[in-house]
């Protein structure tokens, strides 16, 4: 019989708010949470506008260890899976270690703590051979991206399957889909999966100023991120964290689990054109989707929302148009689409995983969340973008897309829970 | 069709109609290393006891404490395997990654011109990504300011800069992938190699993973977890399994070349390692 996989929990930390239910009813308020960058002075940067976080990780729940072991990135991921376990009703250690997993995405790491440490290594960037006596004592640890699953692992009691996913701006698709696949492959009969990056801070905020990728639109940082709109001039870095609990059907029936939706196909396809730049025909991306819809044996006529990558650069915004009217036909131009990131920013690998926790919230709830502050259409992006307020309609496929540097283009696709039997 | 229609799952099984396990088989073969800079060197050397450790200059050692490491040096001609223009824009770490994943796809006869492009993977694990890169623009946003940070850093330091430029310099575009695993990297990417072609979702994986930890900064945070050798004779320092010395960093990494044995039987390749 094939294996169902189903998912249980959901937990999020996202600008604006820092619990599910905040950042959802923020999304579909369509309330950008974008501002001045406050956690260092961003006078000297091109771009100094972020969707940042207001979190402190000892009111979140965490230890004063915590916070002084790991980065910020780490800190997000353990309160968004503290929400999520518990979501779920599922208690650490509870179950067969062996069967549970961990699958956990991030595009940058530690990067914060990276970066603070090197100062203080290098006094300030004066010495390029270092001095590591100056360094945190347990450096590595508190670096390598692994040590974020690795903790979460520990904590939720999973000796199975357990990784860490880094394909840049599709992680947090790629983590879910990896852990979709162990469920329904057998490898595993829980997975705790999502991901999570806080890359706010000069060096990430100097490389994208550097490729003019984030937008220079300063001056009124709530309309910062306008994806679609004729006048956006890139994104707004952000930062976040989105845990889910999936697990396999039986599993979750047995012990009586609530189940927000199902998970029924996931694809991912690469470019092979450039890092940054896309090809505007979006062909690969659209390989992707007919790949995702294929696997799901879904038609594009029965997508009842399409969750946008929706970056707000003007290169990604066009090339998805086409992507979506290549992969989806005619249905492109029914299925509302939204993009929010004009919300909670483009927290780079995290941001797929807190737009997979919004498709199984939409599903939930019944509502398409708008896409804030499109204002202007661009008429070559000449789909159902829904602009500015959230639409209450049944959807029963919500299809989330994701493109990152490097040419990866990811998709998965979530179902409501029906219940029958395949 | 709605989900509750599904009849039978688009995926395609672990095993055959017939109850086989699906076969992949390793074709081809890249290597740079400390004791060879491509496969067949790096196996000569290495079957002939030929070590690739020795002193650390100092402005590498750094404060670390780090004395001996495996460099690859100069056996590694980077100008000449490496096109100029993907050199500017990719850390040492990747430089080692493109000449592996060239090795392995020429040793391995792989004519991406009759292949679908779609059923080949990249898949590639790393831990520190492009360290002497990003400690450089570190340094230049730190010492001169944000204009220093050239427009490379965004996609050479973080940890999927690998597989990506291989995906582009081979035009191989099907599902890639990027694991994080510490030490353990290359043998995640190659179960995950094995898993992606077992369900159908690739038929050939060019897998593996490149480190390049010799930079002051990486030293100094690897350094952190106390363990390190800290010998300075090259020749001595390092004793798997006889005395608890501690690890010796090093630098390089493989490629390889997985497919279903299919796929492999259906282009026609010979080799089977």
């Amino acid at each position: 019989m094939t294996r169902r996989c189903v998912v249980t929990g959901i937990g999020v930390v996202a600008p604006g708010g820092t619990g599910r239910e905040e950042f959802w009813s923020r999304v579909v308020a369509g309330e950008p949470a974008t501002r001045r960058i406050s956690s260092f002075d961003p006078t000297p940067f091109r771009s100094r506008v972020a969707a940042e976080i207001d979190f402190d990780p000892v009111t979140a729940g965490l230890s004063h260890r915590d916070a002084r072991r790991f980065d910020r990135f780490t800190l997000l991921a353990l309160a968004a899976w503290a929400e999520a376990l518990a979501d779920s009703g599922w208690e650490p250690g509870a179950g067969d270690p062996d069967r549970t997993g961990v699958s956990l995405g991030t595009a940058v790491g530690a990067t914060i703590r990276l970066e603070q440490e090197y100062v203080a290594v290098s006094d300030g960037g004066r010495e390029w051979t270092v001095d590591g006596r100056y360094a945190l004592p347990f450096l590595y640890d508190a670096l390598v991206p692994s040590s974020c699953a690795a903790e979460i692992a520990a904590r939720t009691g999973a000796a199975g399957p357990v990784g860490t996913v880094s394909t840049g701006c599709t992680s947090g698709i790629d983590s879910i889909g990896a852990a979709y696949e162990l469920v329904v492959d057998g490898a595993a009969d829980l997975m705790v999966t999502g991901a999570s990056d806080a890359p706010i801070s000069p060096i990430t905020v100097a490389c994208f100023d550097a490729i003019r990728a984030t937008t220079p639109l300063n001056d009124e940082p709530a309309r910062a991120s306008r994806p679609f709109d004729a006048t956006r001039q890139g994104f707004v870095l952000g930062e976040g964290a989105a845990v889910l609990v999936l697990e396999e059907l039986s599993h979750a029936r047995a012990r009586g689990a609530r189940v927000y939706c199902e998970i029924t196909g996931y694809a991912a396809r690469a470019n092979a054109f450039h890092m940054t730049g896309l090809r505007p025909d979006g062909t690969e991306m659209a390989e992707a989707i007919r790949e995702v819809l294929r696997v799901a044996r879904v038609d594009a006529i029965d997508l009842g929302y399409v969750n946008a990558h929706g970056s707000g650069t003007r290169q990604n915004d066009r090339h998805e148009t086409a992507a979506f009217k290549k992969a989806l036909g005619s249905a492109a131009f029914d299925v509302p689409i939204s993009s929010i990131k004009a919300v909670v920013g483009h927290s780079l690998g995290a941001i797929g995983s807190l737009e997979t926790a919004a498709c199984a919230l939409a599903i939930r709830d019944g509502v398409v969340p708008p896409t804030a502050n499109l204002q202007a259409p661009d008429p070559e992006c000449d789909l159902d973008y829904t602009p500015l307020t959230a639409r209450e309609t049944r959807i029963d496929h919500a299809l989330s897309v994701g493109s990152g540097f490097g040419g990866f283009q990811s998709a998965i696709l979530l179902s409501r829970f029906t219940g029958v039997p395949v | 069709m709605s989900a509750g229609q599904r009849t039978a799952t688009a995926r395609r099984p672990a095993r055959e109609a017939d109850g086989r396990v699906v076969d992949a088989v390793i074709t081809g073969i890249g290597i740079v290393a400390p004791n060879g800079a491509t496969a067949p060197e790096q196996w000569a050397a290495t079957v002939e006891r030929r070590s690739g450790l020795c002193r650390l200059p100092d402005e590498l050692a750094g404060g670390s404490g780090v004395r001996v490491a495996g460099v690859v040096g100069a056996g590694f001609d980077a100008d000449r395997r490496i096109p100029q223009r993907l050199r500017v824009q990719t850390d040492k770490w990747t430089w080692m990654a493109l000449a592996a994943a060239e090795e392995a796809v020429a040793d391995a006869g792989l004519e991406r011109a009759d292949l679908d492009p779609y059923r080949i993977s990249v898949l590639t694990a790393a831990s520190g990504g492009g360290n002497e890169f990003g400690q450089r623009e570190l340094q230049g946003l730190w010492r001169e300011g944000p204009r220093k940070v050239g427009v490379y850093q965004s996609i050479a330091w973080f940890y999927a800069a690998c597989t990506g430029q291989i995906s582009i310099r081979h035009g191989f575009k099907g599902r890639c992938g990027v694991v994080v695993a510490d030490q353990a990297g290359g043998l995640v990417a190659a179960y995950d190699a094995l898993g992606l072609l077992r369900r159908g979702g690739a038929d050939h994986v060019l897998l593996g993973g490149t480190e390049a930890p010799l930079t002051p900064y990486s030293l100094v945070c690897h350094a952190s977890r106390g363990d390190a050798a800290t010998g300075e004779d090259p020749r001595t320092v390092y004793r798997p399994f006889g005395g608890g010395t501690g690890p010796v960093f090093g630098e390089g990494g493989a490629l390889m070349l997985l497919e279903t044995a299919d796929a492999a039987e259906r282009r026609g390749t010979a080799r089977r390692y």
